[in-house]
């Protein structure tokens, strides 16, 4: 008994020396210096964002304004009440990869327990990983991986699985229709050149039509940045201008957000024979489908992503293994036979 | 204090002298200098201390007004952030507050969606907002960036805010922001419950607003706004690091004796103005720094201005008293040149001045001078050509034939009676008295050489008459070296030997006096002689005085010779005047100025 409570005030000595080395580090007021034009007068960072008590894990979309996050969004806060643990959801209002190393960046400096992000830019995102990582913060991928970094796991869709389905959606869709033997005028869509997640749909979009013997004619790409409400307008009027092509191609739903009544001239152009291939299975893309804007649709699981990315890196955190660096969230097909039954097991997003 | 007079004195004396050796043309440039300056100059001096007096009051006025406006953008934005902050009673705000206590997940998706688009948009229409968050009270927080979590306790405003009753705003100093953002912060307590829990409501601000506020105002082209609270910088613009002394102003005890006010500050040996005032409502205070030197500079325009005003004016007065002394002094200069020439013994001259001043009439009284010395020069030449001639005749008179003959007559009867001595002695004074007749030509001898010439003269006529006269000088010793016209007494002495005593039948006697009265020497000739009678005596006075002119020349001629000597030598109010008696005597008086001693 007696050496039980020596032991304790042994331990109690420890910590407490152990928080007069770890204080200063963690809990102190950070300086900067100014570089630009600011006045050069050191301030205090809040201090009530570097305390903490609970396991935190931060989840960084590419935006906050783009919806097919928030099933991840919701899906791991739920799987984080499981755990216990905090999850919180930390982005750019709009795409915009220096914002996102500027939330990477803050998380670091908090010392939050684990980070998952979507990377835009795989390439300009791998510094404030590793630095994360080095930082002894468990960092991993979802929806849009950084290979090269130094993070543990990517959780998501397999991109380029998902670009070789749309391919094959493709062939089938101009064979039906009796356009496989032409060449075929492509039109593209895409948030960005950047995201690793979408070049490799693309990719494998491209590849698989190609082997499948579809010569293709990229007549344009068109960049909407992951906005979901410059996407629709982008199209529309790229149809208007009368440059019709037989093929659209999009690496994401963003176009079909917005309602589809506000896409006539799409609308026009697919039932004059055009072929709409996309990719992602929410819900407002899974209605614009059913009411004849697309041909095929493959789809991600943004619930699976919240789900196993928080579990996987909870388990991390707690020093448990991690099955394997890339955590495939599966996909899901779907074309105008299955339109209407994919949608009824989808949630309608109430967000407006 | 009385050595302190005679110092001021003897420097006064000293620059007076000094003064008084330039030429009064020098005098005149000074004079007009002095005059034309020293007016200038104390007005100048006067204007420049009530023109800084003046501008150091509107520096003061003029910083106030600048202070009240940046207070009032202030006060203005965070009222228009206080409006903003009204969207905690928001409907959708609401809904998201309880449904996230309620831990609603999927029922809380629309409104956590339409709180960040409110966000961005609020962000969007006002572009100094960095962030906008609410923080509840268990710590769930959202903001611009997404959701997280904090400790509402350690939030600063949290501390502020607990202990406000009403729903006041809080503003937390500058500070960096979750995304190291250089912020300041303006809180409002949401959802107080009765057991006071409550959320925060925030929104931070870009610190480059307070910069934004204060940029278009000018004090001056390096003054600059600060914001100080509890002694410290709550924010300095960059431009005043470069002074390195935001500190010392905040840090100086005169801020915190009162709210508001200016006052002057010297630092690094610059002196800056320091106008402050505490902004009510967030309780900071913003401080005006105006270097005095920029205010000030508008007054060394204008100090530059007045010295070459004062540098063209000096110009002028040089050009214009240069014209104007040549002008005045041109014709003293040209007296003084004539007077210089006269000096040198040019006569001739005469100053051909036409002004009607002062100079014309000096130039005019000189010409009348000129006039005057060239008259008396003539008159003295006259004069002196007058005494040669008459000297020349007295020596004529003195030496004639027969007095000689006689004399010498008289010298060989001695030698033929071997009277030897008497003999010697003759000669002897017939040698001095031809001695002191000449007098190496001199026409003024020593009173004692005049008076051994007419002892020798009167003991060789004592010798030629037989001692027929006694003789008697009665000299005062005094006058024997004062001077006097040569060959005076003789021809005197003579006309008594002559006309008074050679007829008598008693020995006659000569007296000779010589005195001194009234600063002049008298001499009386007496003897008791046979007289003249009363009227010849007065004719002879008359002639002597020059009231009456002789007829025949050759009339009197030994004593007018004498009695013109001397007045042409010594003036007309000398010479020979006679009293005499019949049968009693005559005596001759002969004034002449004491002279030569």
């Amino acid at each position: 008994m007696a050496k039980d409570r020596f032991f304790n005030k042994t331990r109690l000595v420890y910590l407490i020396l152990a928080l007069l080395i770890a204080l200063p580090g963690c809990g102190g007021s950070t300086t900067e210096k100014n570089k630009g034009t600011e006045p050069n007068t050191s301030y205090e960072e809040n201090s009530n964002n570097t305390q903490k008590k609970d396991i935190i894990i931060a989840m960084v979309p590419k935006s906050l304004d783009n919806p097919v996050f928030l099933d991840a969004l919701e899906q791991g806060e739920r799987v984080g009440r499981e755990l216990g643990i905090k999850v919180e959801w930390l982005g750019p209002m709009q795409s915009d990869t220096n914002v996102q190393i500027a939330i990477v960046e803050s998380l670091i400096r908090r010392r939050v327990d684990g980070i998952v992000i979507s990377c835009i830019d795989p390439a300009k995102i791998k510094p404030v990983i590793d630095k994360a990582v080095k930082a002894g913060i468990q960092v991993a991928t979802f929806d849009s991986d950084s290979p090269d970094s130094s993070r543990l796991f990517y959780c998501g869709t397999d991109n380029y699985a998902a670009g070789v389905a749309c391919g094959k959606a493709l062939i089938k869709e101009a064979k039906e229709k009796g356009m496989d033997k032409q060449v075929l005028d492509v039109l593209l869509m895409t948030a960005d050149k950047e995201s690793n997640n979408l070049n490799k749909r693309l990719n494998g979009f491209l590849e698989t039509v190609r082997h499948g013997g579809i010569k293709l004619n990229i007549t344009d790409t068109l960049y909407c940045n992951d906005d979901v409400n410059i996407a629709g307008d982008m199209l529309e009027n790229h149809i208007r201008t009368g440059n019709t092509p037989d093929v659209f191609f999009s690496t994401g739903g963003w176009p079909f957000v917005s309602p589809p009544e506000s896409l006539p001239g799409f609308h026009a152009w697919c039932k004059n024979g055009g072929i709409s291939i996309l990719v992602d299975t929410y819900y407002p893309v899974l209605e614009a489908a059913e009411k004849g804007l697309a041909d095929a649709l493959v789809g991600q699981n943004f619930n699976k992503m919240g789900e196993l990315s928080i579990k996987n890196l909870y388990k991390a955190i707690r020093g448990e293994k991690v099955p394997s660096s890339f955590i495939d969230t599966g996909l899901e097909l779907g074309d105008k036979s299955n339109f209407a039954k994919l949608l009824e097991g989808k949630q309608r997003w109430e967000i407006k | 204090m009385g050595d302190k007079i005679v110092m001021k004195d003897n420097f006064l004396f000293g620059l007076f002298k000094k003064f008084s050796i330039y030429s009064i043309r020098s005098k005149m440039t000074i004079c007009f200098l002095a005059l034309g300056l020293v007016p200038i100059l104390v007005f100048g001096l006067i204007s420049d201390q009530m023109y800084l007096q003046n501008l150091h009051k509107n520096v003061a006025s003029y910083s106030e007004q600048v202070i009240e406006r940046v207070d009032k953008n202030l006060e203005t934005y965070i009222s228009d952030i206080e409006n903003i902050m009204r969207l905690r009673s928001n409907y959708y705000f609401q809904q998201y507050s309880k449904l996230n206590e309620a831990g609603d997940i999927e029922g809380n998706r629309k409104y956590t969606v339409r709180i960040w688009e409110t966000f961005d948009s609020l962000k969007q229409m006002k572009t100094d907002l960095v962030d906008i968050r609410y923080i509840s009270h268990s710590g769930s927080a959202i903001s611009c960036y997404g959701r997280y979590w904090g400790d509402i306790t350690t939030e600063p405003l949290y501390s502020e805010l607990v202990l406000q009753k009403k729903d006041v705003v809080a503003i937390q100093s500058p500070h960096l922001n979750i995304l190291n953002k250089k912020v300041f912060s303006i809180g409002q307590a949401v959802n107080r419950t009765e057991k006071g829990d409550m959320g925060i409501m925030a929104i931070d601000i870009d610190v480059n607003f307070l910069n934004k506020i204060c940029s278009d105002i000018k004090l001056g082209e390096t003054g600059f706004v600060l914001f100080e609270k509890d002694g410290k910088v709550v924010f300095t613009p960059q431009s005043s690091e470069k002074h390195g002394f935001s500190n010392t102003i905040t840090q100086n005890p005169k801020l915190t004796d009162s709210k508001d006010g200016n006052f002057i500050e010297s630092i690094n040996n610059t002196n800056y103005i320091i106008t402050y005032k505490t902004s009510e409502i967030t309780g900071w205070k913003i401080i005006g720094v105006t270097p005095e030197a920029e205010m000030t500079r508008e007054i060394s325009t204008l100090r530059g201005v007045f010295f070459w005003l004062i540098t063209l004016i000096i110009i002028i007065i040089l050009l214009l008293t240069t014209y104007l002394t040549y002008v005045l002094t041109n014709p003293m200069r040209k007296l003084r040149s004539i007077m210089k020439q006269a000096s040198e013994n040019d006569l001739s001259i005469y100053a051909d001045i036409r002004t009607r001043d002062e100079i014309g009439q000096l130039a005019s009284s000189f010409n009348k001078m000129m006039n005057q010395i060239r008259e008396l020069m003539d008159k003295v030449k006259d004069d002196q050509q007058k005494i040669r001639v008459m000297e020349m005749k007295a020596m004529q008179e003195l030496i004639k034939p027969h007095f000689v003959y006689n004399t010498l007559d008289s010298i060989i009867g001695l030698l033929e009676q071997n009277r030897n001595d008497d003999a010697i002695d003759i000669v002897d004074s017939l040698g001095k008295f031809f001695r002191t007749s000449l007098s190496h030509g001199r026409e003024v001898v020593f009173i004692r050489e005049e008076i051994d010439h007419i002892r020798s003269y009167l003991m060789i006529q004592q010798f030629r008459f037989s001692y027929k006269f006694d003789y008697l000088f009665e000299i005062n010793d005094e006058i024997y070296n004062f001077k006097t016209v040569k060959l005076i007494l003789q021809p005197l002495v003579e006309n008594s030997i002559y006309h008074g005593i050679r007829n008598l039948d008693k020995k006659g006697l000569i007296v000779i006096n010589g005195y001194l009265k009234d600063e002049q020497v008298i001499f009386e000739i007496s003897d008791n002689g046979e007289g003249i009678g009363e009227e010849k005596t007065q004719q002879l006075n008359r002639i002597m005085a020059g009231e009456e002119e002789v007829e025949d020349q050759n009339m009197y001629f030994g004593i007018r010779n004498v009695n013109e000597r001397i007045k042409l030598n010594f003036g007309s109010e000398y010479g020979l005047k006679y009293q005499s008696k019949v049968s009693v005597g005559t005596k001759v008086v002969v004034n002449i100025p004491q002279i030569g001693r």
